[in-house]
């Protein structure tokens, strides 16, 4: 399968929204995200529980998907607002936005609003993402 | 941790990880996240990187697992982060992952635990350094006991 055409920085401006991403937690993935991280809590598979970062792997994949940053780009900060407990089954749909961009004498940095929403329409997490572009 | 018996300058349960290329490479494949920098050896080795480095979200993934640790349910219904990547992590990589609780302040019905958390290797550089924040319904945990 060929690879999706990537969005190129120089296109980016504010309030562009990326195409929505969607993934299903299922228990095989979610298994697979604890074991990645060696997280050892017991408290998620008792109560079939996914990590609220697991979703943010997913919507961070979702925006490195999308757009063709140069190299050299550095991921500086990230902020995220965990809203409502993510449960095995649960089916996430994840959104990006550039919120910022700024290019001004050799500065040039980039924030992208992160939010994703679970199968029913509600947001389980907000966050926003800065980049450091070369 | 009781909502009850949490104390300004108390530390959070810390942990240490060594960070592996194996582990980056299961990483990768959960998070579907194959960018070379961090599963190729020879193309980080032409990158200003000089090797390959962790994905940022695995290594704030531990931090989270301390937050979860100390917190439970509330941090992930009621959990925020604010941080900063100072470094990247490399394989071979020992991680000290830390916190402390800052702040107690009440708002009406919510109590707000703010905590600074860093992410330090073996040469105590750091690695993340930010906040996190958790947030109680004062009257649901009282009830809970939490």
């Amino acid at each position: 399968m060929a690879e999706p055409v990537k969005i190129e920085y120089f296109q980016l401006m504010v309030g562009f929204e990326f195409p929505p991403q969607s993934y299903s937690l299922d228990p095989a993935s979610v298994e697979l995200y604890l074991q990645a991280t060696r997280d050892n809590a017991e408290f998620y598979r008792d109560g079939n529980l996914v990590p609220p970062m697991a979703a943010t792997a997913y919507a961070m994949t979702s925006l490195s998907q999308a757009v063709a940053l140069p190299a050299g780009t550095i991921h500086v900060s990230q902020e995220l607002d965990f809203l409502k407990t993510l449960k095995i089954g649960d089916y996430i749909t994840c959104c990006s936005k550039v919120s910022r961009k700024v290019d001004r004498g050799g500065l040039r940095l980039m924030n992208i609003d992160i939010t994703v929403i679970n199968q029913n329409a509600e947001i389980v997490l907000t966050g926003k993402v800065g980049f450091l572009l070369p | 941790m009781k909502l009850t018996e949490i104390q300004i300058g108390q530390n959070l349960p810390g942990r240490v990880k060594l960070i592996t290329q194996d582990e980056i490479n299961l990483y990768a494949r959960a998070s579907r996240d194959f960018n070379p920098i961090h599963i190729d050896p020879v193309f980080a080795m032409q990158t200003a990187a000089k090797g390959t480095i962790a994905h940022g979200m695995l290594v704030l993934a531990y931090v989270s697992q301390m937050m979860t640790e100390a917190f439970e349910e509330s941090w992930l219904s009621g959990g925020s982060f604010n941080i900063r990547f100072k470094a990247p992590a490399r394989p071979a990589d020992l991680l000290t992952i830390q916190g402390k609780v800052e702040e107690i302040e009440k708002q009406g019905l919510q109590t707000q635990i703010v905590c600074s958390v860093i992410c330090s290797n073996q040469n105590n550089e750091a690695n993340i350094t930010g906040e996190a924040v958790v947030r109680f319904n004062n009257v649901e945990e009282m009830k809970d006991g939490h």
